[in-house]
């Protein structure tokens, strides 16, 4: 045997590229071998019935329930249990199939030999049952370990009671208690707030070592936040699907009147917030006292109604005080409070042009927003690190003939953005440039399309579609369609998915054509050679 | 220009950017600054060090791995075990070597050619039995046949799945 094999630092390299059955082959090739390969094997254990199968064999005490067959667990068990638990660094429990009964994790409990069950654990993630918002929850105490990094637990709703709070508040210090060093904390629930207490904010802000967090668009109240503005190291404070549709609940107003207390030296080392409240709230905390200029990306939600005055003053405030954004995003729900107003124009968005590092953004309105092609080129030659642009893609009826999007628009991502990899964007116009006007975007992985004209030709519009996109980047309608506009743009629709059935074919074609030019080239520089050397001799 | 000397005393003479391919001279190079003091490289033999500069060669100027896709790498385990042709052809040797050239680029800290070796070694042991592992490397089994079967007990649920 060459002396490189019972190496452990060349036995973990090896491991990293074998395969899980071939790691149970080679934990049984020798004693030396044995530590790597398990180390490697139990590192991430995703159903918890593996580890309490050391202790003792289970069965179905129901459908997809499962419980020790006897309740004494011995010596020699506990032995095995911790030869394995002891390399576990990563516990994630999401699937409920089959459950483990309580009685087990209750014997598990008292009978340990020791109080940390999983004493290296560095990430734990917790989504059993959704269904019984704390009973679930609790049960993932038994595995916290003084190691920490990373916690996310789930816990339902929406039906709950005074037991499940109760419950959810000791849970909090418990946590505080046994892994006080977590890093990445991620907690999603459907109950709101108010209902939850101080116990939420208190807990977090006891996690000094805390660097992210993330919590349900329900749970960032001014409290919460408040509470965050201490933890001296938190980088990023998140939300849980800000994008989605929410439904306004009671408590909307709780949430939306966000006035957080940022006392001096307030989130020292934010780089990412996301907010959700009223505007007009967002523009009083992004004026207040806390180092906005290092935030590189902000995502604002708001359940309210907004005027659009608002949503300019928003930008331009973003602009001034955010100058490295490099990711923005808004997501308006609900119908503009203005009642004359039809859409949001080109001025509202101006200010951002000062933002030179912006990579993304993405903009969900109520109101449609409506830019002409020089606008779009604007953006694309202020903008030249874009990857991502989400312009709201909730149609824009024409209302002035001579300001309107029209494919050029795409032409001018290609000429100012290279690094572009997703475009949304609606077209009001089917004017197509002209083959010589046509440019390639090179790493366009995405393009969502809506458009309103439907009087363009299908092949045309699908030959300059060839010409522009790369033969990966994956096409699309928009799914964003209000109900009043539905009838219109379902015609349109239909005709762009004509479009879209005829790109393979147009791709595969535009590919042999390549394949034959470079044989050609190839075959003309052999002959040219050949002509060379002939002359020569 | 770089003096290197290997365990049985034999000097290579190498240009700078090749032989900083290895993370160990590079930091070498730049605690003694300019110098024409041979470094001395007592845990590799001219046999193998001759492979590893053919290997440092060859990859000239390609970019080194950083800290921060050594991180997203290790995010997304069990990593892929395809090897390029020139280095599968490289590595085409006998185990001695095979193993001499894994320990070497572990030493130098040079971490495509210690992944290079290491994917051959998973390569060759992939779905293989235990039996099979022991006699491919000569390799003496330890274990008591309880103990073997225990933990092959304990780890069946990793085969189902």
């Amino acid at each position: 045997m060459h002396h490189a094999l019972v190496i452990s630092d060349i036995l973990s390299s090896i491991f990293k590229f074998t395969d899980t059955d071939t790691d149970i082959s080679c934990a049984r090739v020798c004693r030396a071998w044995q530590e790597n390969a398990l180390d490697v094997l139990w590192y991430r254990v995703d159903r918890l019935e593996r580890l309490f199968s050391l202790l003792g064999p289970m069965g179905e005490v129901g459908p997809q329930l499962i419980t020790f067959i006897q309740y004494h667990i011995s010596s020699d068990r506990w032995d095995r249990f911790s030869f394995y638990a002891n390399r576990v660094r990563r516990l994630e429990c999401t699937d409920t199939s089959p459950d483990i009964h309580y009685q087990s994790f209750s014997t598990v409990s008292i009978s340990r030999p020791v109080l940390h069950l999983v004493p290296n654990l560095t990430h734990l993630t917790w989504r059993k049952d959704p269904a019984r918002p704390a009973a679930s929850l609790v049960l993932c105490l038994l595995f916290l370990s003084p190691e920490l990094e990373s916690l996310s637990v789930e816990t339902g709703g929406p039906s709950y009671t005074e037991g499940d709070l109760f419950a959810i508040g000791n849970f909090f210090e418990d946590v505080l208690r046994r892994s006080p060093r977590i890093q990445h904390l991620e907690f999603r629930t459907d109950i709101p707030f108010h209902d939850m207490g101080p116990a939420l904010s208190n807990f977090l802000g006891s996690l000094y070592e805390l660097r992210s967090v993330l919590l349900s668009h329900a749970l960032l109240s001014s409290d919460v936040v408040t509470a965050l503005a201490k933890c001296p190291l938190l980088e990023a404070v998140r939300m849980t699907d800000p994008y989605a549709t929410t439904e306004v609940q009671e408590d909307a107003g709780d949430l939306q009147n966000f006035m957080p207390v940022m006392e001096h030296g307030a989130f020292p080392s934010i780089r990412e917030m996301h907010i959700n409240a009223h505007l007009w709230n967002v523009l009083l905390f992004l004026r207040s006292e806390f180092p906005t200029t290092r935030i590189r990306r902000l995502l604002v939600k708001t359940l309210s109604p907004e005027i659009n005055e608002s949503i300019a003053q928003f930008f331009a405030l973003v602009a001034e005080t955010c100058p490295e954004i490099e990711e923005l995003g808004l997501s308006v729900q609900y119908g503009a409070a203005d009642e004359d107003a039809e859409s949001l124009l080109f001025p509202a968005l101006e200010p951002l042009l000062s933002c030179a590092s912006l990579k993304m953004l993405t903009l969900c309105l109520a109101l449609p927003l409506e830019i002409d092609d020089t606008e779009a080129a604007q953006m694309a030659s202020h903008w030249p690190l874009l990857q991502n642009l989400n312009l709201n893609p909730a149609p824009a009826i024409l209302r002035s003939a001579d300001k309107h999007l029209t494919f050029a628009a795409l032409m001018s991502f290609a000429q100012y953005c290279p690094d572009l990899r997703n475009l949304s964007i609606y077209i009001q116009s089917s004017i197509i440039p002209e083959l010589g006007a046509r440019k390639l975007l090179p790493n366009l992985e995405t393009l969502v399309l809506g458009l309103i004209g439907t009087s363009y030709s299908i092949e045309e519009l699908a030959l300059f579609l060839t010409d522009v996109t790369p033969p990966t980047c994956l096409l699309s309608g928009t799914p964003y369609i209000t109900s009043e506009l539905r009838v219109h743009t379902h015609v349109a629709q239909l005709k762009l998915d004509k479009v879209f059935a005829l790109l393979p074919m147009l791709r595969s074609i535009h590919a042999q054509y390549r394949e034959r030019l470079r044989t050609l080239e190839a075959d003309v520089e052999r002959l040219t050679l050949a002509a060379t050397s002939a002359t020569n001799v | 220009m770089v003096l290197l000397v290997t365990s049985d005393n034999e000097q290579f003479t190498t240009e700078k950017d090749i032989v900083e391919r290895s993370v160990l001279i590079k930091n070498m190079l730049e605690d003694v600054g300019e110098s024409d003091q041979p470094i001395p490289l007592p845990n590799v033999s001219s046999s193998v060090l001759k492979k590893v500069l053919e290997y440092c060669e060859h990859h000239r100027g390609e970019p080194l791995p950083t800290a921060d896709s050594e991180q997203s790498q290790d995010e997304t385990r069990k990593r892929t075990t395809d090897i390029s042709e020139w280095d599968q052809k490289f590595i085409t040797v006998d185990q001695e070597m095979l193993f001499e050239i894994i320990l070497a680029a572990n030493y130098l800290d040079i971490k495509s050619l210690l992944d290079v070796g290491c994917k051959t070694v998973a390569n060759m042991i992939k779905g293989k039995t235990p039996e099979e592992i022991r006699k491919l490397f000569n390799i003496v089994n330890d274990f008591t046949p309880e103990e073997e079967a225990q933990i092959k007990k304990e780890n069946e649920w990793a085969e189902d799945r």
